[in-house]
């Protein structure tokens, strides 16, 4: 089955080629209240996994003014074991509920043997994982009816079985599944430290044309026993400064592109937030807006 | 041999168990045996985790002060890791833990605490279901009340405590400063429900709680309310139904 | 005062219900007039914090890497919470005192007890 075959309606509401801010609650009033110049906004799916209630009533009420990307965090694509099929018709329920621009997720794993690891961890990148993680995506895009998106990880330790490169493995799965990527610039950038490459070699090999969406987040700092830099995804701040400056060059590479501004945990005042996407949407002004790769 | 398999059950059993050696897969560019970049993944599960746990369960977290609920929550942790990607249905055995954790004996209410503080926020999440307005009951002919079975909204739980769950959970949800609760006052009985967006936790007068799950049970009206004062010398129906009819409680009815 | 009700005494239960719908309908309208558009956080509802999110945690020396041995006798209940206050449980008022076991290596800021 190719893609073409699964994919049966379009995109009621695109993402355009703008910022959009993760949704936290903690925003949920001054949104409604306030109608903010966001291009769009982006949820994680498991928070409107429940029935009913406050998150549904906010969300629907927020998705009337404004696109919405679906961002999963609990599929554990880069599992050995199979999907978990209740989790996958949930994740179909939020999207034929809300009906999203995008729907993106990791690739990672955090379920093992019926337990919730609760963190997105890293695979080997191996013929191995390959095979397995195209096969989760197929599976996932069938079901869901639509193409994904891939976010590439941030990890803090190499597997010595690896034997391909990160790029080498997000293309393949690409070029194999028909989905497209989740370009995370600040993962590039935590990665790239924490593996001793540069970010900018990464962003120069990564393949642009299947690129859907850019995130950018803070992340803290730490060192090894080594007293090497270690950098840690935390989402509790604002992006890097070194981190807006890799966005410089990605975007120069693929054009105007959906960009969110991830912030997790620590969330500031909503005009902080609202700050950096006006940042972001500065930035993607600036790039030829027929570029865009996805 | 599917080395994925293994590499990522050996993952697993490291990273949930501190005392283990980290995964022989594992390496960096610096260190062969990176011990503290995998603690960052140890870390990023039990931090995760906590947040978690402190988000289900506030008043706990406000009864035990931040550092006894984190060495309770880790040791949670370890012996139930969630099983459901879903957080929000984290810690259905979290009262059943803290009412038999040695260090807590002393604190035998908090259990209780913790079923209440459960059961909130599986009503935040239910269903959501219309309620019957007042015009809608009254058009049950008065002669055939004895008869009638309600349906109940469907976020609506019972529970019934030894200790005075639903002051305690109160004080430490709303006060900013915690109003001594009396632990001799007696138990009580809570009712969970969402009827609208909020949800509400009472605690229901005598008899109450015998005629609600009666009628949960799918018995009817006459036969709940007659078990109930049965029950309890104190059961005054006319009260019991006016907080049954004002907390929206019924969505629908059918009569025998 | 308490009106019991004993098995098939219907007219008390129609004479009931008929007051309790009144008290009902009349505490409904009020509300309905209370509920405005301004007060949103009526209309949508209180907002749970938490849930899930794809942040990491803050570094590599904390929470996930210490090991107690909880259900050990070494550990009583400490004083930060507000356990204390709720009076008259046994023991509970004179339990405050603790002492931390020896064998565990828990980071400043996440130990349980404090002399």
């Amino acid at each position: 089955m190719t893609l073409s075959d699964v994919i049966t309606t379009a995109v009621a509401s695109p993402i355009p080629a703008r910022a959009g801010i993760g949704l936290k609650p903690d925003h949920y009033l001054e949104i409604i209240e306030t109608q903010p110049a966001v291009g769009w906004f982006e949820v994680h799916a498991e928070n409107y996994m429940g029935a009913g209630g406050a998150p549904h009533r906010y969300l629907t009420k927020i998705r009337e003014t404004y696109p919405l990307s679906v961002h999963g965090v609990g599929l554990s694509i880069g599992s050995d074991a199979p999907l978990d099929q209740i989790h996958l018709a949930r994740l179909k329920s939020v999207c034929d509920r809300y009906e999203p621009g995008l729907v993106s997720e990791h690739l990672a794993w955090s379920t093992h043997e019926g337990t919730y690891l609760n963190d997105l961890l890293p695979v080997p990148y191996t013929n191995e994982t390959l095979a397995r993680v195209c096969e989760h995506i197929n599976e996932i895009q069938t079901a869901l009816g639509r193409r994904i998106l891939l976010e590439n990880p941030s990890t803090y330790v190499r597997f010595e079985s690896s034997d391909m490169s990160e790029i080498e493995f997000l293309s393949a799965i690409a070029t194999r599944t028909g989905c497209g990527l989740l370009l995370d610039v600040n993962n590039v950038y935590v990665s790239g430290t924490n593996h001793g490459y540069t970010p900018d070699s990464y962003i120069d090999a990564f393949p642009v044309e299947h690129v859907g969406e850019i995130h950018l987040g803070g992340h803290d700092e730490d060192s090894d026993e080594t007293d090497a830099r270690i950098l840690i995804d935390a989402h509790a701040s604002a992006v890097a400064d070194d981190v807006w400056t890799l966005y410089d060059r990605a975007i120069a590479r693929s054009g105007a592109l959906p960009t969110l501004i991830e912030w997790d945990s620590h969330i500031p005042a909503w005009s902080e937030l609202f700050a950096e996407a006006q940042r972001a949407d500065e930035i993607i002004a600036k790039q030829p807006s027929d570029a865009s790769a996805a | 041999m599917p080395a994925l398999r293994d590499l990522q059950s050996a993952f697993a059993r490291s990273l949930l168990d501190p005392a283990r050696p980290i995964p022989a897969a594992v390496t960096s560019h610096t260190a062969r045996q990176p011990k503290k970049r995998f603690d960052v993944y140890r870390n990023n599960v039990y931090f995760g985790l906590i947040e978690a746990l402190a988000a289900q369960f506030p008043a706990i977290a406000r009864l035990l002060g931040q550092e006894m609920f984190v060495e309770t929550a880790k040791a949670y942790i370890a012996e139930h890791p969630p099983t459901s990607p879903l957080l929000f249905r984290y810690g259905e055995t979290f009262g059943d833990f803290l009412a038999q954790a040695k260090p807590l004996e002393d604190y035998p209410y908090l259990g209780d605490v913790a079923r209440l503080e459960w059961l909130w926020m599986q009503a935040y999440h239910g269903a959501d279901h219309t309620p019957l307005n007042p015009e809608e009951l009254g058009a049950i002919p008065t002669d055939r009340l004895d008869g009638v079975r309600f349906d109940l909204h469907p976020t609506m739980r019972l529970l019934s405590s030894p200790y005075p769950i639903v002051s305690i959970w109160h004080t430490n949800i709303v006060d900013e400063e915690v109003t001594p609760v009396d632990l001799t006052q007696g138990g009580d009985d809570a009712l969970i429900m969402r009827p609208a967006l909020d949800v509400e936790i009472q605690r229901l007068r005598p008899g109450a709680m015998t005629m609600l799950s009666q009628l949960t049970q799918g018995e009817t009206l006459g036969r709940a309310s007659a078990l109930a004062a049965e029950n309890s010398d104190e059961f005054d129906i006319e009260r019991v139904l006016t907080d049954l009819l004002q907390s929206s409680l019924i969505t629908g009815f059918a009569i025998d | 005062m308490s009106k019991t009700l004993k098995a098939g005494s219907s007219l008390i239960l129609a004479g009931a219900f008929a007051a309790a719908l009144t008290s009902a309908t009349a505490l409904t309208s009020t509300n309905a007039q209370a509920e405005s558009p301004k007060d949103m956080e009526k209309c949508y509802g209180v907002s749970a914090k938490g849930g899930n999110d794809c942040a990491a945690g803050p570094g590599t020396t904390c929470k996930g890497t210490s090991v107690v041995d909880f259900q050990s006798n070494a550990w009583k209940y400490v004083k930060t919470g507000t356990c204390a206050t709720m009076q008259g449980a046994g023991d509970a008022k004179g339990s405050l005192t603790c002492t931390p076991s020896t064998n565990e290596a828990v980071p400043a800021g996440a130990r349980g007890c404090k002399a």
